[in-house]
């Protein structure tokens, strides 16, 4: 799957399993928050892309 | 009025020469034509003499790259022709882009208009698509006669310097290259035509495509997640500090593979960003916010899912040609398919 | 009665000239240059005025091309260019008389960073439509006070002016055509016929990037139904003061929709025309993406639409606009076809496009704006519009290379003109 902060990009490539970046110089970032909670986000994020990998998709094109 | 002097240019099997036992023929000359010269003379006709032929080996051609290319513009040369015709190589693997190195040598080299005929599949078709122009062909020499005439005509026509019409009209293979021209009727006209057909089920054609992403078809969901082999993969150009393999920051064609084994977290002091796209600081400051290294060990720890896998793939994806982006992913996905690897989770900015 | 009816009388002028009194005459138009001047005195923000007559074909140029306006006046009551003016009382109905082959240019002298060139013969000028017409040219500078938009404004307001009063020359008279525009949901259409909507997006962002609407600023309006018979009438003006030529889309083009005159020709006969929605470009992603899911649901609830033809004002970022609006409607099993200009670089080269969707499958190009032509040199005197380029080392009667976004009417987004781009 892939993770991208300009998400209608890799939408446009045809690519399915997409999650939206946090900000494009830190996709997985967040520069504005403690670090504590920018790695809780960060695990947020990742255990959702992992989840994303199980899913069988909705129209297999 | 004299006539136009064409070379043509073709491989040791149409040169008679023999067939695959001898592809490393060194490149040699004739005078007038030879093998398919013989079609393309009689396609010519009065307007053009095929003065010369040269004929070269396909491993020659490869296996002694510059110089078999130097031999082979010598003997070009050696006729002063005004246009070169190379093939057709229809789906030849080698003789297709040795064809499309000899017209682009003519053309650079000798200031003179050089085209060849390839089949779709062709790799010579992608190397040089955009510096020469290729007519269309069939994929084996069966479709010779029409493939020829298709050339010649279309040579013929680029040495004259008559505006050509596009490539489905003219059959040959667009650049990729947009240029304006005026149409018969508005855009306006053209756009309500264009709906209509649509509509109607008629055949339309779009004026500006998609271009050629090359759409790959999604792969089935991971059966087993706790069991899974997770690797991962960015463009964010994330890469060890001090960019050992001095991967580009922008425009790039390599990318890296490096070890992550036993790391709890990449550290700022082993890795940088170095993507010329973006605002590096971020990605250098803390790695994990492009390579969540740190994120994945502790969700591994949970047995969400099996094994972050040892090695990491970088690149800095910034203003990257697609096709090398499409060779980098096609290179890498081949790496993680050989070592089993479940899925990818790939990042960008 | 249900029936709405807008006439436009043609009246075709050959010719045009100075002369003591203003009137039309076997296809000649007289016109008192000093009641012109005064007209556009007029206007607190404009000053230095001058005016002049080019005509087409002749060694010419006019640069710094501001907008073209048609003359028009309405025959009995209303406001011609009720879009500007907010009277919109009688916009779509009625008759509405406009003189055709002439244009009022105006030009602008506040160093809008482009150039904007209409090469009026010779070498080049077949690129610009407007090399076709007689124009009258009005060159203004600036009031000492005004500000960069009183300026604009008071540009606008003064083509205005002068269009409706050269079109009155035409109030006692007969037209040389007319052509008629009449729709409504009454219609007897065969229900065989296609259903075509056309979304018409338009640009309203800042004072001076701006769509105007029935004489307001629709910066935070979603997508609306509005009568053909409106917008061929007047009640859209463009006012994107500050763009090139190729994303600014002069009056003359907007006011005679090419989108809409087509829809109307096939009414009845091979489609049903059955609506105009109107949509803003909005900055905020998540505002393009909701004013397109909008858009495209009152193409298909409201409207039943078959098929929806799609054009953008602007550049850039509109193309997200245009994509996300096309993808909605195929979503709901709307056909559509987008007509749209490009953006390679110049040797053509470069995407044309910010962004494609997989389900635009039906794009007519209106030609790369990036690639340049070549305009031969003109007439010293005979350039009207300022004294200097503004990008251009050159003097202003020399040969240039000219891009076709800075060449008014060329590339027109709302699709007026011939050119394209094909890829070779």
């Amino acid at each position: 799957m892939q993770i991208s902060s300009l998400i209608k990009i890799p939408e446009m490539m045809g690519i399915k399993r997409i999650i939206g970046g946090i900000g494009v110089p830190y996709p997985l970032g967040n520069p504005h928050v403690s670090k504590a909670e920018e790695e809780r986000t960060r695990q947020k994020y990742v255990e959702r892309a992992l989840r994303l990998l199980e899913q069988p998709l909705i129209d297999p094109a | 009025m004299s006539k136009i002097k064409v070379v043509h240019y073709i491989n040791q099997f149409f040169g008679q020469t023999g067939g695959e036992d001898k592809a490393d023929t060194p490149p040699f000359s004739v005078e007038g034509c030879l093998g398919p010269g013989v079609l393309l003379q009689t396609i010519l006709g009065d307007r053009a003499k095929v003065v010369g032929t040269v004929v070269c080996g396909d491993n020659y051609f490869w296996e002694n790259q510059e110089q078999a290319k130097t031999e082979v513009l010598d003997l070009l040369a050696g006729f002063s022709p005004d246009l070169v015709i190379a093939g057709p190589a229809f789906n030849a693997g080698r003789y297709g882009p040795a064809c499309g190195a000899v017209c682009e040598m003519a053309q650079e080299k000798l200031g003179i208009p050089a085209l060849t005929g390839l089949y779709k599949e062709n790799p010579g078709l992608e190397l040089y698509r955009k510096k020469i122009l290729i007519t269309r062909a069939g994929s084996s020499a069966v479709s010779m006669k029409e493939d020829m005439k298709r050339l010649a005509e279309l040579a013929l026509k680029v040495y004259a310097k008559e505006p050509l019409g596009g490539p489905d009209e003219e059959g040959y293979y667009a650049h990729g290259v947009r240029k304006n021209r005026f149409s018969d009727r508005i855009a306006a006209v053209r756009g309500v035509d264009m709906l209509c057909d649509k509509l109607a089920g008629r055949p339309f054609a779009t004026e500006i495509r998609l271009p050629d992403f090359d759409i790959v078809k999604p792969a089935s969901p991971v059966k087993n997640l706790s069991e899974a082999v997770i690797a991962l993969v960015t463009d964010g150009g994330i890469v060890p500090k001090g960019n050992p393999d001095r991967i580009k920051s922008a425009t790039g064609n390599t990318y890296g593979k490096y070890s992550i084994a036993k790391m709890e977290k990449l550290t700022p002091e082993e890795f940088e960003c170095i993507h010329a796209g973006l605002d590096n600081t971020y990605g250098s400051e803390d790695p994990n916010r492009f390579l969540p290294v740190d994120a994945m060990r502790v969700l591994e720890k949970e047995k969400l899912f099996g094994r972050l896998f040892d090695y990491i793939y970088t690149t800095a994806g910034c203003t990257v040609e697609l096709s090398n982006a499409k060779k980098m992913g096609e290179s890498i996905a081949a790496d993680l398919h050989s070592q089993n690897i479940s899925a990818v989770i790939l990042t960008s900015g | 009665m249900n029936n709405v009816r807008l006439e436009i009388g043609n009246f075709y002028v050959e010719h045009v000239k100075f002369e003591e009194i203003t009137k039309l005459e076997d296809k000649v138009l007289s016109v008192n240059k000093e009641e012109i001047l005064a007209l556009i005195r007029q206007e607190e923000h404009l000053s230095n005025v001058d005016v002049n007559l080019v005509y087409p074909g002749e060694n010419s140029r006019i640069i710094h091309v501001f907008d073209i306006i048609e003359p028009r006046c309405k025959v009995g009551d209303g406001d011609a260019y009720g879009g500007l003016t907010g009277d919109i009382k009688f916009t779509g109905i009625g008759r509405t008389n406009a003189l055709r082959g002439v244009g009022v240019v105006l030009c602008e002298e506040i160093n809008i960073p482009w150039e904007s060139v209409i090469q009026m013969g010779g070498e080049g000028s077949e690129f610009s439509p407007y090399s076709s017409l007689t124009h009258l040219v009005i060159e203004a500078q600036p009031s000492a006070e005004s500000t960069a938009k009183d300026y604009y404004e008071a540009l606008m307001s003064a083509g205005s002016r002068v269009g409706g009063y050269l079109a009155e020359a035409t109030r006692e008279l007969e037209p040389d055509s007319v052509e008629i525009y009449e729709k409504s949901p009454l219609d007897a259409v065969d229900p065989t016929l296609p259903r075509i909507v056309y979304i018409y997006l338009i640009y309203s962002h800042s004072d001076i990037r701006e769509t105007l609407l029935y004489g307001s600023r629709p910066r935070r309006i979603f997508p609306t139904i509005i009568h053909p018979n409106e917008v061929l009438d007047g009640a859209v003006v463009t006012a994107n003061h500050d763009m090139p030529a190729g994303m600014r889309n002069e009056s003359l083009i907007v006011i005679n929709n090419p989108i809409i005159k087509e829809l109307y020709k096939r009414h009845g006969k091979t489609i049903n025309f059955v609506g105009v929605i109107l949509s803003n470009e909005y900055p905020e992603f998540s505002m393009k993406d909701k004013c397109a899911a909008i858009a495209a649901r009152m193409a298909k609830w409201q409207l039943n639409a078959d098929g929806v033809i799609l054009t953008q004002l602007g550049g850039g970022h509109p193309n997200v606009d245009l994509m996300l609006n096309c993808e909605k409607c195929e979503e709901l099993g709307i056909r559509t076809t987008i007509v749209v200009s490009e953006e390679s670089d110049s040797e053509g080269i470069q995407p044309p496009l910010v962004l494609f969707s997989p389900k635009a499958d039906a794009i007519v190009s209106t030609g790369n704006t990036n690639e340049l032509v070549h305009y031969g040199p003109v007439d010293e005197d005979k350039v009207f519009g300022g004294k200097k380029f503004r990008r251009m080392e050159q003097s202003i009667a020399d040969p240039i290379e000219i891009p076709i976004m800075m060449i008014p009417g060329a590339s027109s987004q709302i699709g007026g003109a011939r050119l394209q781009a094909v890829e070779i």
